[in-house]
């Protein structure tokens, strides 16, 4: 670790964000591509940029003068620059209403089980299980045997308590040494929150985690209730969400954190989509620099360019200085 | 308490205790000649004098003809239920000559005079019979007088429905029932005839007298064989008398007023419950007041003999003689006789499964009271529709209690209620509909009738389907206008529209909602808020509504005056916090918002929603470390207590399992 670096994750309080870059730039769309990591202190801001070249592959090799961050409109020094350094927390948050039943719920087993072997080295997984309540079945780890034990228990019942969810995962997800993505597995509907879109979208920008979201195609049209097998009371609606991948607000969510949307057909291997989320967010530059010229207060806009050709560039969108 | 007051007082406790059952409500003693104790009414006269001071061993009495042993006397003067029946039914002629607000206040002059033989602790109701049994007055208390508000007439006569309502009315323990009728002897339109009056009499425990009036304008519908009926399409109807009227004697001579058939049932049925058939004079309308006033001092003064049949089989007519030791000039007079029933040898009950899944486990399981299990079964039901069919094609299981078949077929149409499948809900919600017709009191609405229609509402505003619930509603509130809890369901399934039906009904193309709607639910949680029972609730829930259309200021201030009065419910309280905290966010008092999110939290510690709230308002202010701790607490609290917010837009759901506890209790 170099003197910069150390002394940023030193100063880093816990305002960072996350994002996932897209490793192998297979077929996901460019909107959908998760990119840049960033984290943002008193002093040091570090931020996460996945660059890719016209065929969505991830373009490696760039050092701190190819890039150009400007914070708040002003051109900023790039002190320094990694590339897969940082170890990696995911936070998986499984989305368990009464809508996941059956094959999905035995497909999500499974991918959990693949997702946490594709790990690297230093990276940790955490396992957060929502319905109208939010429950940490796992805590970081790194063992297989932890997350097959919690997800063999999975059961699924009751109403949705997403953005409750997303808010709780993105405000855990703190450890200042590590790059913090949240891969959130939802059909997009919500019934039982109290924290509203424009409430999570604040947080978002003053967390540090990067939102991904995994989309069952199939489980997009959850509007009413469950049936009374629920050990729970059917299901109140609180909020709505149009369809998936229209849905506003996790696009939106996305994009603000850097991170993705990927929608999947019904059937499809969950596995693949977890493991391109994670390749994608693992795939990315972490630039260093120390706000100049700009307030520290308040919301930073961020823009982060490449001096190159051909080349598409994502990071978040910005952060909240303290 | 007033059925009004204690329906609130219900929902009162239902908020305070949302999973517990009340204690049972006090079983009416429908007949106090029951199984075990028979309780007589003896009057003793000597000439025109009572006599008093009699004791048990100055009586005897004897049951089928065996003597029986006197255990108690009592001479104390009870409280008197009097229900007066009058016959307004007629010719049209009568009818003509007299405005009902004429006739009214001729009731109403006879009424007073009866009042004040009534001491305070006595009540009085008054029925009139014409083509429908109308009651015009409830049993109300003598002071301050009642007034006959309405009284409508010009139709057949349904009197012996209306003598069989009047006796039917369950004896309170520890009060007396005393029915006098006045009759012009004809019926019409009856479901029922003199046989079955003559049946009910006998079980019934009050004292019936019953007055003959004839009156000149009712003599020519007396020489006509039928009653017909304007309003009813014309309907005639054969005439039932039951004594032969002045004029057709004049015609046939003989006796004055002979009874007929039916008139000679009649006055044995008065008879049997030591009443009287007192007869008219000539074209002269015999006294309300002066048959009262005869059969209320004697009634008065009545003992009350209690014993308990030994030597006679239970089932069938027990005929009852009663003596007094002492001078033969002596007078008694008492009830004649009793009906009881055979006892019923008891059924083997019907094993029930740990989770019945036919109609036949699920009933019996009803029937046994095993309730969880029934509701496993229902929760464990895969074909709602089916099990409807089944129970509309199987019929009452218990013909005897139509309000429990009710019942039952509300707690069957749940799991239908929630379906995803329209045509479940629509089959549910017919059958809803249907049983909410039956269950109407056809005399006045009644307790009963009040929990059926606040549990169908709490169920449909469960199923966050306002259309669905909306005709329920309007049923509810036609039938209990004065009901605050329906005031307060017709405010909540329509604020129910804007989160549920959304944009297509009440919501613009931003999707916010109308003007109109908005006005709507101002409207009608505003005529809930002027109603103290439910005035907390209300302002609660229109505080959310207006956080929710921008109106923060006014919500805290909704808020606020919610806070005024002691909050019974820690659900709401919960909730006026919550909401508090939210308004406060949106009008950028963090600090204030964070306090009330803690108030919410001490509140209902389990719940989750203040804690996911209170660690965003925290890191809106930057405390990282506080939200950072409040999100570990909520990913391990591992509580399965329902947080109160969980269930808000389930609006009086959360009332349903105390209100069906209650009905099934009312309908055992």
């Amino acid at each position: 670790m170099t003197p910069l670096r150390r002394r940023a994750a030193l100063l880093m309080l816990a305002a960072g964000l996350v994002c996932a870059p897209a490793g192998g730039a297979r077929s996901a769309p460019a909107q959908d591509t998760p990119q840049a990591t960033f984290r943002s202190t008193a002093a040091a801001v570090m931020v996460d940029v996945a660059v890719r070249d016209r065929n969505r592959r991830s373009i490696t090799g760039l050092g701190a003068d190819d890039f150009e961050v400007f914070d708040n409109g002003v051109l900023q020094t790039v002190a320094d620059v990694s590339y897969g350094r940082l170890p990696i927390d995911v936070t998986v948050a499984l989305d368990v209403s009464s809508s996941v039943t059956g094959d999905v719920l035995k497909r999500l087993r499974e991918a959990m089980v693949q997702l946490t072997r594709d790990l690297g080295r230093g990276d940790r997984l955490k396992l957060v299980l929502f319905n109208q309540q939010i429950t940490r079945t796992t805590d970081f780890t790194t063992d297989v045997k932890v997350v097959e034990r919690a997800v063999r228990e999975v059961a699924a019942g009751g109403s949705t308590a997403l953005l409750d969810a997303m808010s709780v995962a993105l405000v855990s997800a703190s450890a200042p040494d590590r790059r913090q993505l949240v891969m959130v597995f939802t059909d997009g509907s919500d019934s039982s929150s109290i924290t509203t879109a424009d409430m999570l979208t604040t947080v978002a920008q003053r967390t540090r985690a990067t939102l991904a979201f995994v989309v069952p195609g199939a489980l997009r049209t959850i509007t009413t209730f469950s049936s009374p097998k629920s050990v729970l009371p059917p299901v109140p609606i609180t909020q709505r969400s149009a369809s998936i991948p229209q849905n506003p607000l996790l696009t939106s969510l996305a994009a603000e954190t850097g991170g993705t949307v990927i929608p999947t057909a019904a059937g499809v291997d969950v596995s693949a989509a977890f493991r391109r989320v994670l390749d994608e967010f693992r795939s990315a530059y972490v630039l260093y620099y120390t706000p100049a010229g700009v307030d520290r207060a308040g919301y930073h806009k961020l823009d982060v360019k490449v001096k190159r050709e051909a080349v598409t560039v994502q990071a978040r969108r910005g952060y909240f200085g303290s | 308490m007033t059925p009004r007051g204690s329906f609130a007082a219900f929902a009162a406790a239902a908020a305070a205790t949302i999973l517990h059952a009340q204690d049972p409500p006090r079983a009416p003693q429908p007949f106090r000649t029951g199984a075990e104790v028979v309780f007589v009414d003896v009057s003793v006269r000597d000439g025109g004098r009572m006599v008093t001071g009699l004791r048990a061993e100055d009586f005897e009495l004897t049951d089928n003809g065996v003597r029986q042993r006197i255990e108690h006397v009592e001479a104390t003067a009870v409280p008197i239920d009097l229900t007066l029946v009058v016959d307004v039914s007629g010719s049209r002629a009568w009818t003509a000559r007299t405005s009902p607000a004429t006739a009214a206040a001729r009731l109403q002059a006879e009424l007073d005079q009866v009042l004040r033989l009534l001491r305070p602790e006595d009540r009085v109701r008054l029925f009139a019979a014409d083509t429908h049994v109308q009651l015009v007055l409830p049993f109300s208390a003598p002071a301050p007088p009642p007034a006959v508000e309405r009284l409508e007439f010009d139709g057949l006569a349904s009197l012996y429905d209306s003598l069989a309502a009047a006796l039917l009315q369950p004896s309170e323990p520890a009060r007396r029932h005393v029915v006098v009728a006045r009759t012009k002897g004809g019926d019409t339109i009856s479901a029922v005839g003199a046989a079955e009056i003559q049946g009910i009499a006998e079980r019934a425990d009050a004292l019936f007298h019953i007055v003959m009036m004839e009156t000149e304008f009712d003599n020519e519908v007396a020489l006509r064989g039928f009653q017909c009926n304007r309003d009813l399409m014309g309907i005639c109807a054969p005439t039932r008398r039951f004594w032969t009227p002045f004029q057709r004697r004049l015609f046939t001579g003989g006796q004055l007023h002979p009874l007929t058939a039916d008139g000679q049932t009649i006055a044995a049925a008065a008879a049997a419950t030591g009443g009287a058939l007192h007869k008219t004079e000539l074209l002269t309308e015999p006294s309300l007041t002066g048959t009262f006033r005869k059969a209320f001092e004697d009634f008065r003064s009545s003992y009350v003999l209690r014993y308990t049949p030994e030597g006679v089989t239970r089932g069938g007519w027990h005929a009852i003689d009663v003596k007094v030791r002492g001078p033969r000039s002596y007078t008694v007079r008492s009830r004649r006789g009793y009906g009881a029933d055979e006892p019923q040898a008891q059924p083997v009950p019907r094993p029930i499964p740990s989770e019945p899944r036919t109609l036949a486990d699920l009933t019996a399981a009803y029937e046994q009271r095993a309730y969880p299990r029934f509701a496993a079964g229902l929760r464990a039901v895969s074909d709602p529709v089916r099990l409807m069919k089944e129970f509309e094609a199987a019929g009452n299981p218990w013909p005897a209690a139509p309000a429990r078949e009710a019942v039952l077929a509300l707690e069957l149409a749940e799991p239908a209620i929630f379906s995803s499948q329209p045509a479940a809900r629509e089959r549910a919600h017919a059958l809803l509909a249907r049983f909410t017709n039956l269950v109407r009191d056809p005399i006045e609405p009644n307790d009963f009738e009040r929990y059926w229609h606040f549990a169908v509402l709490a169920m449909l505003q469960g199923s966050l389907r306002p259309g669905a619930a909306d005709p329920f509603v309007a049923r509810a509130l036609r039938r209990f206008p004065d009901e605050p809890q329906f005031a307060l369901a017709r405010a909540i399934v329509t604020d129910q529209l804007w989160p549920v039906a959304g944009r297509t009904v009440v919501t613009d193309e931003r999707g916010s909602p109308t003007a109109a709607h908005v006005r709507t639910v101002r409207s009608e949680y505003e005529a809930a808020i002027a109603l103290p029972e439910v005035a907390v609730e209300a302002r609660v829930r229109f505080a959310w509504f207006l956080h929710r259309i921008g109106r923060n200021g006014e919500a805290v201030s909704q808020l606020a005056q919610a806070a005024r009065q002691p909050i019974a419910d820690p659900a709401l309280r919960y909730l006026r916090l919550l909401f508090l905290g939210h308004a406060l966010v949106a009008l950028d008092q963090h600090e204030r918002a964070a306090e009330a999110y803690r108030g919410a939290r001490a509140e209902v510690p389990a719940a989750q929603s203040a804690r996911v709230a209170l660690m965003n308002v925290r890191l809106l202010q930057g405390d990282r470390a506080a939200a950072e701790a409040l999100a570990a607490e909520i990913e391990t609290s591992g509580s399965r207590e329902i947080d109160p917010w969980w269930t808000y837009w389930q609006g009086q759901y959360r009332h349903l399992h105390v209100a069906l506890t209650r009905l099934r209790e009312m309908t055992r």
